[in-house]
């Protein structure tokens, strides 16, 4: 394979001109079985605006490459693509596997995720309305994909990658406030992605008080410990992991002042309903008793008292820092106005597996987000240039984003493949939603367009796209029937 | 961006409008609902020193059912028809594009006047008027004046309003119990600018027969004649509408002749049965 990126006139981070290209040269492959891969890849300095990692990075492409010429691969050999599919995924016996480019895969059952989606999608249903035809002329077309995410790798793989910064591991300061409340304070940031819920569920595990008296402390390091940030589908894994550590370690410290006042053995105490309790004997200290007594009256505290209190600042590291792999198979049914080139997408169907949930509404936004901005991809979002490298789409008026009339109802199944190697099984999942639209929309609109010879190989799949592919195919055909 | 810094006047009557333009020479602008204007302001697309508001005139926001006519008051909303507050003359064609025009917020603001007098090819009240040839009322310096749309539009963005001159109100023919109408439009979303418009208008009794092409590169695309429009039908008829109406890109041929197409097609399909 020959990968070129045009990466744009500089570099806006010191490798960001070539992140894209090279992560197409190890991820190509997805989650399937290779047994020989070649590719090159090229980033080519142009004199446009520069690029910059996006939801996904290199995935989307990668996933739309590979998943558009495994259909195209069915069409030629008369199979439904799903079936040429499972022949070549990963199985879950193979699990943990490395790859052909040295991927290390965690764990799941890719296999199962996509029939779970053509399942669901109902195949044979759309088979016979598709044959059948739509009474108002429109083509039916099935189409998915299916993808893996590396999510919270860390710094063995980007040290190996040569960059000038590398990631490390991550810290929680976790503090008892007086009141009885839990602080916690990270260094990557929530815009949206709801760890301020996540983080408290994390918290909840441990420490057993209510989510409501959790309050998250990020975005500022006067204020915080220091981190990479958010990025990567990291923050489930790696935030997550250093709340759980730290939240472990403040609870030696609760379970220890606990005890002395409890006059019981810390061993024997348990963290519940945001009390600290004795078994054996029902006596109980809610965190603020304990609190109180620790701010306000120390000279109850025992003569070996830890001094440093309801205060730690703890750091995680993975068990193993290649990363998680979280996945999950698109399925969905479009109708194409052959006439027109419109695209309505009548059914859509994910299968995913981010492992062991932490809060499986906070998955499904994060889902369902990305596939908005994946439908987008695939259907109307593009910033197209003059010869002369002008950009056209400068503004919103010109650069169309999907909005609520686009998106249709979405059915999202979950698979809970546990990962081995983080806290509690979770995986990083923040950016699969906007990787497998392109491909899955595509595919769908490529089968509708199949009988009429045509096919679509762009994204955005724009009227204009369709009704020139299928201009092309009808030009195509016309020559073959000229006489020669 | 924000817009240049403008002067906003309220004027006091329709009257009071075409004076404060008048008194600034071309450097003030009418504004309705603003909801073109408005963006193309903050883009600096259009500079005006000062803009004298007209959609608050309880005169221009008025209608009256006239003989053969109803007068559209020029600051009514789309929301006012798209709701069905007016006196229903076109057999339901003024609510159906109504409520297609962009989102429910523009239309609460946007108004007929004001999508007249910025003459975007690719707005709907443009194609309408102009395949209902309603006459627009204009009021300068001089008093009243009453254009038919399709001579109102010279070319996209431009009409014949003076600088001194307001859309006062629209002349929306009362269709006979036999009119009948069809309307389509392609856009990529709901809400987005058409890419093309088709819309036929038939009424036996008035005699007419007009069939239209809409947003294009200029002005609409009037088709009159029960035959010539019967013969569009014909793709050599069709491939010549497509040349009259300036088209050359494929793509753009091919939207425009299939809008065309269907709704022709409409128009058949949901005749009335002979009663």
């Amino acid at each position: 394979c020959d990968a070129s990126v045009d990466s744009g006139a500089y570099s806006s981070y010191p490798f960001a001109a070539c992140l894209e290209a090279a992560q197409v040269g190890s991820i190509l492959p997805g989650p399937y079985k290779m047994d020989a891969f070649d590719c090159r890849t090229w980033s080519v300095a142009t004199n446009k605006p520069p690029i910059l990692p996006y939801r996904g990075v290199a995935r989307t492409g990668v996933c739309f490459a590979l998943e558009i010429m495994i259909d195209k691969v069915a069409r030629a050999a008369g199979l439904e693509p799903h079936v040429v599919r499972l022949a070549n995924l990963v199985q879950p016996q193979d699990m943990p596997f490395d790859n052909i480019t040295g991927k290390h895969f965690d764990s799941g059952d890719y296999p199962q995720a996509l029939r779970r989606a053509i399942d669901a999608l109902d195949l044979p249903a759309w088979r016979a309305r598709q044959a059948a035809g739509e009474a108002d002329g429109r083509r039916i077309g099935v189409g998915h994909s299916i993808y893996c995410e590396q999510g919270a790798h860390g710094t063995s793989v980007y040290s190996g990658w040569g960059i000038p910064m590398v990631p490390g591991f991550e810290q929680c300061s976790a503090r008892l406030v007086p009141d009885g409340g839990l602080e916690l304070r990270i260094g990557a940031h929530s815009h949206g992605q709801s760890m301020e819920t996540t983080l408290a569920q994390v918290a909840n595990t441990v420490l057993g008080l209510d989510e409501a008296d959790v309050r998250l402390v990020h975005g500022d390091t006067a204020m915080s410990p220091y981190s990479t940030g958010t990025w990567g589908s990291r923050c489930a894994v790696m935030s997550g992991g250093a709340v759980a550590t730290a939240c472990k370690a403040l609870a030696v410290r609760v379970k220890a002042i606990a005890a002395h006042l409890l006059e019981a053995e810390a061993d024997a105490l348990w963290l519940e309903d945001g009390s600290v309790v004795h078994r054996a004997s029902g006596r109980r200290l809610t965190l603020r008793e304990v609190a109180h007594a620790w701010y306000r009256q120390p000279q109850r505290m025992a003569a070996d008292v830890d001094a440093g209190g309801l205060e730690v600042t703890v750091g995680y590291k993975a068990r193993r820092d290649t990363g998680t792999f979280s996945y999950a198979a698109h399925a969905c049914a479009v109708a194409v106005d052959i006439e027109l080139g419109t695209v309505e997408i009548l059914q859509y169907l994910i299968c995913e597996d981010g492992g062991v949930l932490i809060n499986p509404m906070v998955v499904d936004g994060q889902i369902l987000g990305g596939l908005a901005q994946g439908i987008g991809t695939a259907l109307y979002e593009e910033m197209p240039y003059d010869s002369e490298g002008q950009p056209l789409a400068s503004t919103l008026a010109d650069y169309m984003l999907p909005g609520a009339t686009e998106l249709p109802m979405v059915g999202i199944d979950h698979m809970e493949t546990a990962s081995p190697y983080t806290e509690f099984g979770q995986k990083g999942l923040g950016e699969g939603g906007a990787i497998a639209p392109p491909a899955a929309i595509i595919n769908a609109i490529n089968d509708a367009l199949a009988p009429l010879g045509a096919e679509v190989l762009e994204c955005p799949a724009s009227p204009r796209r369709i009704l020139d592919a299928l201009r092309k195919a009808r030009a195509l055909q016309a020559d073959a029937k000229v006489p020669a | 961006m924000k817009a240049a810094a403008f002067e906003h006047v309220h004027a006091a009557s329709a009257r009071d409008v075409v004076k404060l333009l008048a008194a600034e020479d071309g450097l003030a602008k009418p504004c309705g609902g603003t909801q073109s204007l408005g963006p193309m302001l903050n883009l600096r697309l259009v500079q005006a020193d000062k803009l004298v508001r007209v959609s608050h005139l309880d005169e221009l926001k008025a209608f009256e059912l006239r003989a053969d006519v109803l007068r559209i008051g020029a600051a009514v909303t789309h929301a006012r028809i798209e709701d069905g507050l007016l006196p229903d003359v076109t057999h339901g064609l003024l609510p159906a594009v109504a409520a297609s025009i962009a989102y429910r917020a523009v239309r609460n603001r946007g108004t007929l006047g004001g999508s007249l007098a910025h003459a975007d090819p690719a707005a709907d009240w443009v194609s309408v008027m102009c395949l209902l040839d309603a006459g627009v009322v204009l009021l300068g310096p001089n008093g009243e004046r009453s254009v038919p749309c399709s001579e109102f539009l010279i070319g996209p963005f431009t009409t014949l309003l003076e600088s001194d001159e307001i859309i006062v109100a629209v002349d929306v023919p009362r269709f006979s119990p036999t009119a009948r109408w069809s309307y389509r439009k392609m856009c990529r979303k709901p809400g987005e600018f058409a890419e093309a418009v088709g819309a036929v208008w038939t009424d036996p009794e008035r005699g007419v027969a007009r069939a239209l092409m809409g947003a294009l590169g200029g002005v609409p695309l009037v088709i009159e004649g029960a035959a010539a429009i019967a013969a569009l039908a014909q793709p050599a008829a069709m491939q010549r509408a497509l040349d009259d109406a300036g088209l050359e890109e494929p793509y753009e041929r091919e939207l425009h002749a299939v809008v065309m197409r269907r709704a022709l097609q409409d128009l058949d399909r949901f005749a009335r049965s002979p009663a």
